[in-house]
């Protein structure tokens, strides 16, 4: 295992670790089912050499549907979008990052070994410097 | 008498001590000459008390005066707040009770004192807040619980006897109550609604471990917080009972004309006259009879118009200023099912482009009212992306083009849809599951808004599209809204605490105003003609219109 991976698989863990409890309180107003934490898009903003590159805006655009989703990479480089279907996966959007001074070269998808209802999808987000 | 000082020189220094400033100091634009009514709080096991809310209502009144003990255990009402007559005395302090009856007339030429015991009934004392932390248990265990204290204590469920069985058939039950329900209004929904069976058991073995099932008294300690201190005993404030108890005040806003309320059992708007205390109701028909009844939101177009969303009468309606006549909005047929419920209204800036923002609460979408039509479009935020996945638009706010944005109170998100492409896009907020729940959108872009389930307030700049979180002191506050002042100054009600909390984020001070009475916090409002400002909320639990005037 590389320590890349760990530290992704750390940071999932911390995620999912922080809410283990099913969202008790129910939905407002309506209804009072408990939710599960819903699946989120995760992974590290980079440059070319794989340093990390922090307060970077990343961009999820849904395939379907008219709906973006917008976040910031954080001091590590990392940045989590909650909110996905089960049924999500790395193929349902496209993620796109940008910060002044930079420009972007490839988005990275990596897909869990086996098909995952709860898993993140990971994806990184690669930027050159200009 | 002990003190040399001439009692009329007693009080005004009482006066001016409960007040904080200087005797000889210039005083602040609330600060009066001389008390009316004043004295000491005092018990055997602390001796003088700081922070005892202590209450004056004359007789035949419906206004209720506070104000609070400094750390001398002096309180004063200054002069102008209480007319001449007879007043009964009563106080808010956890863990005592007031010796015994005290009266007062006024006039009053000698010092009140008062003379607390301990009380020998705490249970009915705590707040919502202080039962969190008192039942043993996880968070995610008492976390069901934030759904009950919209419509009631927990001291209910403390002190039951239901055994985990009877608690399953108890909260069936529960969940068969519209959101629009106080104990003394029930409603029930006329759309059954099922709690899943398996949710139902673990709530119900939960609450049978905290209540009185197998036990004459509770096997935990009662934790309490603590009382008022500091800049949190110096303030007024005043409560106007409203006509009936059924009233429930949801949202409050002030403008020239009183203070203006939504209420969320009854088909009435309210307005109160602070000067004379008198309220007066607007009634409008009902939409849909046999469904429960009341609004929620209430907001202003640019015109002053007030809007209300109508709840399970399912529309919105707008209310003319100038003819004091209601125009009803309902929801047409095929979209008006059993469950429609409107919560949520943003008629601010429909003058831009003849659209009012509402939302579909069951089917977690927004509605777009087309005012030449009388029709509503449906966007759905999450459809695509949230397949299973609950979310819920809920608080509302427009920016000057009538771009909604909007808080997703089911799960983490601020949204916003573009009134020209209805285009979303959502920003998930730095805490996980926050359920942002409302808020406002100021003239700089800042959006404020509560962070339920995170205990703490958050701000997204529109324009950077970046967010700042500020937590709260108090744990389990439930915070349901926020509102930024002239000053700076946040200003939050908490759903648990029964306190109003002033978060100074210049000077990093947060200052917690316990009210006198037992509540649940929702909309706050700020007036900013005045200085220091005044703070308005609704008491939707005891049917009163509240007024807390910081004194700095």
């Amino acid at each position: 295992m590389t320590p890349k991976t760990l530290a992704t698989l750390t940071i999932a863990a911390t995620l999912f670790g922080s809410c283990p409890f099913a969202r008790a309180g129910g939905t407002p107003d309506e209804e009072a089912d408990q939710q599960m934490p819903s699946k989120a898009i995760v992974g590290f903003v980079k440059d070319a050499n794989g340093s990390i590159v922090a307060d970077a805006k990343v961009v999820v655009t849904f395939k379907v549907g008219n709906t973006d989703l917008i976040t910031r990479s954080d001091a590590t480089g990392h940045f989590r979008i909650p909110g996905f279907s089960k049924d999500a996966n790395a193929d349902s959007v496209e993620l796109s990052c940008s910060k002044a001074g930079y420009k972007q070269t490839a988005s990275l998808k990596r897909r869990s070994a086996a098909a995952s209802t709860t898993a993140p999808i990971e994806i990184d987000c690669v930027l050159a410097q200009q | 008498m002990v003190f040399s000082i001439p009692m009329r020189r007693r009080l005004l220094i009482a006066t001016a001590l409960a007040l904080g400033i200087s005797v000889n100091g210039a005083p602040s634009p609330r600060a009066e000459s001389a008390a009316a009514l004043g004295g000491r709080v005092t018990s055997a096991d602390e001796g003088p008390m700081e922070g005892v809310l202590v209450s004056a209502k004359k007789t035949g009144s419906t206004v209720t005066i506070t104000v609070a003990s400094d750390r001398d255990g002096h309180f004063a009402f200054p002069e102008n707040r209480l007319t001449p007559g007879h007043y009964v005395l009563a106080i808010r302090a956890v863990g005592y009770d007031l010796d015994h009856p005290v009266e007062a007339d006024v006039p009053q030429p000698s010092a009140i004192d008062l003379t607390l015991r301990r009380t020998e009934d705490l249970a009915a004392q705590l707040t919502n807040a202080e039962w969190f932390q008192s039942f043993p248990g996880t968070p995610a265990q008492k976390q069901p619980l934030l759904e009950c204290m919209s419509c009631h204590t927990f001291e209910r469920i403390a002190r039951s006897t239901h055994t985990a069985d009877e608690w399953v058939g108890v909260l069936q039950r529960m969940a068969g109550y519209a959101n629009n329900t106080t104990p003394a209004y029930p409603q029930r929904r006329a759309a059954e609604r099922k709690l899943a069976p398996e949710r139902a058991r673990k709530t119900a073995d939960y609450l049978a471990t905290i209540n009185l099932s197998t036990a004459s008294t509770w096997a935990y300690p009662l934790k309490t917080h603590a009382r008022p201190s500091g800049r949190a005993t110096r303030v007024i404030i005043t409560e106007y009972d409203l006509p009936r108890a059924s009233i429930a005040p949801h949202d409050v806003r002030v403008d020239p004309d009183g203070v203006w309320y939504s209420n969320f059992s009854e088909q009435y708007l309210g307005r109160l006259d602070p000067s004379t205390g008198r309220p007066s109701e607007y009634p409008y028909p009902m939409l849909k009879p046999g469904f429960p009844t009341g609004a929620l939101d209430m907001e202003a177009d640019q015109d002053g118009n007030l809007w209300l969303a109508l709840m399970f009468q399912a529309g919105l309606a707008k209310f003319d200023r100038k003819t004091q006549q209601f125009r009803l909005f309902p929801i047409p047929s095929p979209q008006n099912s059993d469950t429609m419920q409107q919560s949520m209204v943003m008629p601010r800036h429909s003058d831009v482009d003849g659209k009012v923002w509402t939302n579909d609460v069951n089917r977690h979408a927004i509605l777009r009212l087309d005012l030449a039509s009388g029709t509503f479009e449906s966007i759905d935020p999450f459809n695509s992306i949230a397949g299973e996945h609950t979310h819920a638009p809920y608080g509302m706010m427009t920016d000057a083009e009538n771009n909604l944005y909007f808080l997703d109170f089911g799960d983490e998100n601020i949204g916003r849809v573009d009134a020209k492409t209805l285009k979303v896009t959502l920003y998930p907020t730095p805490t996980a599951y926050s359920r942002p729940r409302r808020g406002m959108l100021d003239a700089a872009g800042q959006l404020w808004f509560a962070e339920f389930a995170a205990n703490a307030i958050g701000m997204f700049d529109t324009k950077a599209e970046r967010f700042q979180e500020w937590p709260l002191p108090t744990p389990w506050s439930a915070p349901y809204d926020v509102t930024i002042d002239k000053n700076g100054e946040l200003w939050i009600g908490s759903m648990s605490s029964d306190r109003v909390v002033r978060l100074d984020r210049a000077g990093g001070q947060t200052t917690e105003y316990l009210l006198p009475k037992q509540t649940n916090i929702r909309r706050v409002f700020v007036d900013n003609t005045t200085t220091p400002v005044t703070f308005w909320v609704g008491n939707n639990h005891h049917a009163s219109i509240v007024r807390l005037e910081p004194l700095d």
